[in-house]
């Protein structure tokens, strides 16, 4: 893509369906083996709906839009990440997002964007980034 | 402990002795982690192509930051959470509120990152609609062997007892 980003550009949706094996590799991806995010009688208990995936996989879906929505050398320089509600196996997590503001910043060319991860039960998760564009991008 | 304590304030931007990651950052978890969310993007993997781009080589995806400083299950390390020492009995539950990450440099394979954490922020007693308790900030720096920060992660949490329980 060698196109000029603006503010509106619309960053479009890219989906993941959250199966309960994709959960077992983000248990061992992120080595993260706190029980809420494997155990469904665990999760239950403590007040969910069932097994949820972490903030580490969001990350990291996040990073994988970065580079399909910006290319393969863009680099990500800032990820914020607000958790409003949890994402369950069996669901299918949807990230979509729009370009806020292209800048340059100590010979950095930044765009900055806000997106949104949902499921079917609606937005989950807030997201904005700043990310710095290969040359020519 | 609706404010909070001088002992916990007195803890809030106190940096931990630096510890060395579990792993070195490498390849074999970065493909797991590409795989985990379906990210086909070459250079974490393909020398040539990441050689020929202005990041001049392969990285673990940046996003994996934090899970550098994951540590093992077997056998258990001996570091302790800052957060252990902020004496939050009272209040069982823990939810991720918000993450930010910053990024410096790409997380070159073979290098063995070196982090320290902190409290960044300790809020007063709050009720939301999960229960009572404090939103609390930690942290994490993550430096590579040439001791260049690499990397910052900052989480906050909101640590709490449910609502209906008295904390008895």
């Amino acid at each position: 893509m060698t196109g000029e980003w603006k503010k509106g550009d619309v960053l479009p949706a890219i989906s993941l369906p959250l199966t309960l094996r994709r959960s077992v590799q983000a248990v061992a991806g992120t080595r993260d083996y706190y029980p809420v995010h494997h155990d469904e009688k665990f999760a239950r208990d403590s007040g969910a709906q069932g097994i949820f995936f972490n903030t580490m996989f969001l990350q990291g879906f996040a990073g994988r839009a970065i580079s399909e929505w910006f290319g393969n050398d863009a680099f990500p320089r800032r990820l914020e990440i607000a958790m409003r509600g949890s994402n369950y196996v069996g669901q299918t997590l949807t990230i979509e997002g729009t370009v806020e503001s292209v800048r340059e910043s100590e010979g950095r060319r930044l765009v900055d964007a806000e997106a949104t991860m949902r499921t079917e039960d609606g937005p989950t998760t807030g997201v904005k980034m700043t990310v710095q564009l290969g040359p020519g991008k | 402990m609706p404010v909070i304590t001088d002992e916990q304030q007195a803890l809030i931007g106190r940096e931990s002795a630096p510890r060395p990651a579990p792993q070195a950052v490498n390849p074999a978890m970065a493909s797991h982690w590409c795989e985990m969310v379906e990210d086909p993007n070459p250079i974490h993997h393909d020398e040539e192509y990441a050689a020929s781009t202005w990041l001049e080589g392969t990285f673990a995806p940046p996003t994996m930051l934090f899970t550098w400083l994951m540590p093992p299950v077997w056998p258990e390390g001996n570091f302790k959470s800052p957060l252990r020492k902020l004496n939050l009995e009272s209040c069982p539950n823990t939810i991720a509120v918000k993450a930010v990450q910053e990024y410096e440099k790409p997380l070159r394979y073979g290098d063995t990152l070196t982090i320290t954490s902190q409290i960044a922020d300790i809020s007063d007693e709050k009720t939301t609609r999960l229960g009572t308790g404090h939103f609390v900030t930690t942290k994490d720096t993550f430096r590579n062997p040439a001791d260049e920060i690499v990397g910052t992660h900052s989480f906050t949490l909101f640590i709490y007892r449910p609502a209906g329980d008295n904390g008895s």
